[in-house]
């Protein structure tokens, strides 16, 4: 035993990482399977980027609909990316991060407006919290907002 | 009207923007080449600290003892502590025309209950109390102090410094800080270092076997220390026991390369307490 002590601090660095990499990677595929169940409930509210409606029709009424999302790097992730960091490349560990982040704003938004008939105009912002402080919680914000239609005689396309 | 075909609502067959790669593949790669790297860029900057040792000149030397020279904490108590370090002190300043050694060497008695003895950059050599409680003659403490003043004068201090040096930057260099990576890597160090520090104690052994021989005419005691550390148990953290060559086997070299000079073992001077 006494042969491992010098091993100790190696330990420190170790135990964070692998329990980053379980827990992470288990959080991670549970989101997924959330996402990809939800994204096919919402698959009749179609959600585009574009200023006009794919309906056609008489509009109702129209309103602003936002939804957000913070997500934090788990350790392995952080250290994955660090490591990234120094030989360059692809950080292929956040991008799944975001890749959720993105769809779960988006899912966010739709749940907020459940009659809608449209979304359109939708944009996404992306805000790091704490920046590059040292110590601080590798955490992102995604907000997605836009303007979501309801229309007076719904099908009509 | 222009036709617009039908909006037909579906989702994407396969996801282009995640790496279907296991996340474990991209992270251990990276680890495994930058520690390659490191390993290969400490061993040739370890290199690199031999040359510039060895080819260091005297009063280069010197000025880097007097930078380094550093007031050790006065732990000995007065009397009998300062009594006991005077003499170990004497006995190191009379093994030096046999040594050859010029510079500053500074004796310091620190209590402790691992029988050690380490040198320190700036000419000191720190030794451990309870040493003294494992030798029983002059000869045989004169053949541990030999054996640190070999070190001093292979100048492995500044070769042990150089090699902390190169760890320490590589390590800021590749983490962006030194206090964190560092302690984590020391362990690998003190393994890979096993290696080079257990040739570097052969040499010190082999040197410190001919100081003695100068000094007292015969080779009586040489092996003394080792024997004694042989036959007690196992106590870590004395350097005596993590890099230098197991007992038995520093003790069998010591015998042949007795053998292999013809040199004789006569009777010991036994080591009289100081009063």
């Amino acid at each position: 035993m006494e042969a491992f002590a010098p091993f100790f601090p190696l330990l420190i660095w170790v135990v964070p990482l692998v329990l980053g990499f379980v827990f992470g990677q288990f959080n991670e595929k549970r989101h997924y399977r959330s996402i990809h169940e939800r994204e096919k409930t919402w698959l009749h509210l179609p959600a585009t980027a574009s200023r006009y409606p794919l309906l056609q029709g008489r509009i109702a009424r129209s309103e602003l609909v936002g939804g957000s999302v913070v997500v934090s790097v788990d350790y392995f992730k952080r250290a994955a990316a660090g490591l990234r960091s120094i030989v360059g490349g692809p950080v292929k560990s956040y991008e799944s991060l975001l890749d959720r982040a993105k769809r779960e704003a988006i899912l966010r938004l739709k749940e907020s407006c459940p009659g809608a008939h449209e979304i359109v105009n939708l944009r996404l912002e992306t805000a790091p919290l704490s920046k590059n402080a040292r110590g601080g919680i590798g955490a992102v914000e995604v907000f997605a907002f836009a303007t979501a239609i309801y229309m007076v005689e719904p099908g009509v396309a | 009207m222009t036709h617009r075909p039908k909006f037909q609502p579906s989702l994407p067959s396969r996801n282009d923007n995640v790496s279907d790669e296991h996340p474990l593949k991209d992270f251990l790669a990276i680890l495994f080449r930058l520690a390659l790297l490191g390993l290969l860029a400490f061993f040739l900057l370890g290199l690199l600290v031999d040359a510039v040792v060895d080819r260091m000149d005297a009063s280069t030397e010197a000025s880097l003892t007097r930078l380094l020279a550093q007031k050790a904490p006065e732990i000995a108590a007065p009397g009998q502590g300062n009594a006991r370090e005077a003499r170990l002190q004497a006995l190191v300043d009379s093994l030096r025309s046999c040594a050859g050694f010029t510079g500053p060497a500074t004796v310091k008695l620190t209590e402790s209950t691992v029988p050690n003895a380490v040198v320190l950059p700036g000419g000191n050599i720190h030794v451990f109390s309870a040493l003294l409680e494992h030798v029983q003659s002059e000869n045989g403490l004169a053949f541990v102090l030999a054996h640190e003043m070999a070190h001093l004068s292979h100048r492995d201090h500044l070769r042990a410094l150089g090699r902390g040096i190169v760890l320490y930057g590589l390590a800021a260099l590749l983490s962006g800080d030194t206090s964190a990576l560092a302690s984590v890597l020391a362990p690998v160090r003190q393994l890979g270092d096993a290696n080079y520090s257990r040739s570097r104690e052969s040499a010190a052994d082999a040197r410190a076997l001919q100081v003695l021989a100068c000094r007292y005419g015969h080779a009586g005691g040489a092996t003394e220390f080792f024997e004694t550390l042989d036959k007690g148990e196992d106590i870590a953290g004395s350097h005596y026991f993590a890099s230098h060559p197991a007992m038995r086997e520093r003790i069998a070299a010591l015998k042949t390369a007795i053998a292999q000079q013809g040199l004789q073992t006569r009777a010991v001077v036994p080591l009289v307490a100081p009063k």
